[in-house]
């Protein structure tokens, strides 16, 4: 990202130096950032005010513009959702349409992420764009940590590789951290996105407490 | 009501090395099924279409997505043109 994104401009107001910028940039006047360096006061009070202003984007301006995007895309959609930019400029998608948005198991959020990255590539030489919705991702998060657990805990009992369903590297990425420090098993995603998935499989010999154990055998994933 | 032909054509313009040739079709039938079709260059084709289906499995979701409010079924295709 370029930090080089500065406007110097001299105008009669703060909100003449946002509109000026923001309309250079292609984005909306809210997203740029206004200092005064300078101020000529002059005798005339008010109206003879001169400013002299540095003008930035609040965030890297491909940021900006894939949060754009994606206004202009929930706006074909006809979903009442607001994109904000968040910490690490992830664009949070908010507002009372933001279940349909997030989809079965995040589905949809996941495919617009992949478009909106599809479409940015090449235009800007920006980083990736990460979507959330009202910390989905977190509640993904946890949830995906909950199933590593009992996919371990199954393969373990079972003595047998557990395959977990098709996920996003990130979602698999999730899975093998949850898991790095169970001696009991170990993991490796296989197949080819967008099917690969996990595989959980158990190192050591069942000891499950209701039945016997079964000594697993040694899989390769 | 959402525009589906306008949506799809905006996401595939920008996904294309050609834009200018893209084309998109939307046309209902007596089921109330929006059928919504794509046109591009022979050479976009394989873009639109993604790995193992992903770019057009996704445009497909997000057309879904639009439709869920209003109760609408729509589908997106891709054909190629000679």
């Amino acid at each position: 990202m370029n930090d080089n994104e500065v406007l110097v401009l001299d105008v009669p107001s703060v909100e003449e130096a946002q509109k000026t910028a923001a309309g250079q940039w292609g984005l909306d006047p809210s997203d740029v950032v206004v200092k005064v360096i300078e101020e000529e006061k002059s005798f005339f009070g008010l109206l003879g005010r001169k400013l002299r202003v540095e003008v930035r984007p609040v965030a890297p301006l491909s940021a900006l513009r894939g949060k754009a995007l994606v206004a202009r895309l929930l706006d074909m959609m006809d979903l009442h959702i607001t994109p904000e930019l968040a910490d690490d400029n992830r664009i949070n998608l908010t507002g009372q349409d933001a279940g349909i948005i997030i989809g079965k198991y995040g589905e949809t959020l996941k495919s617009m992420e992949f478009l909106l990255n599809l479409m940015t590539r090449g235009v800007d030489e920006g980083e990736r764009i990460f979507l959330d919705s009202d910390g989905y991702r977190e509640r993904r998060e946890l949830s995906l940590q909950r199933l590593a657990l009992a996919a371990a805990r199954k393969s373990v009992k079972r003595g047998k590789p557990t395959y977990l369903e098709p996920m996003t590297s990130w979602e698999r990425r999730v899975i093998h951290i949850t898991l790095k420090d169970d001696s009991t098993v170990e993991t490796k995603s296989v197949g080819e996105a967008p099917t690969r998935k996990v595989v959980v499989w158990p190192v050591t010999p069942a000891r499950s407490s209701s039945g016997p154990a079964r000594r697993p055998g040694r899989r390769r994933a | 009501m959402p525009d589906y032909r306008e949506l799809v054509e905006f996401i595939v313009r920008r996904l294309v090395t050609d834009p200018d040739s893209v084309r998109v079709e939307a046309e209902t039938d007596d089921r109330d099924v929006t059928a919504v079709t794509i046109h591009v260059a022979q050479d976009d084709v394989g873009r639109v279409i993604g790995k193992r289906g992903a770019t057009i499995n996704a445009v497909r979701l997000l057309a879904k997505a639009a439709a869920v409010k209003v109760n609408d079924r729509v589908d997106v295709d891709i054909v190629e043109d000679e």
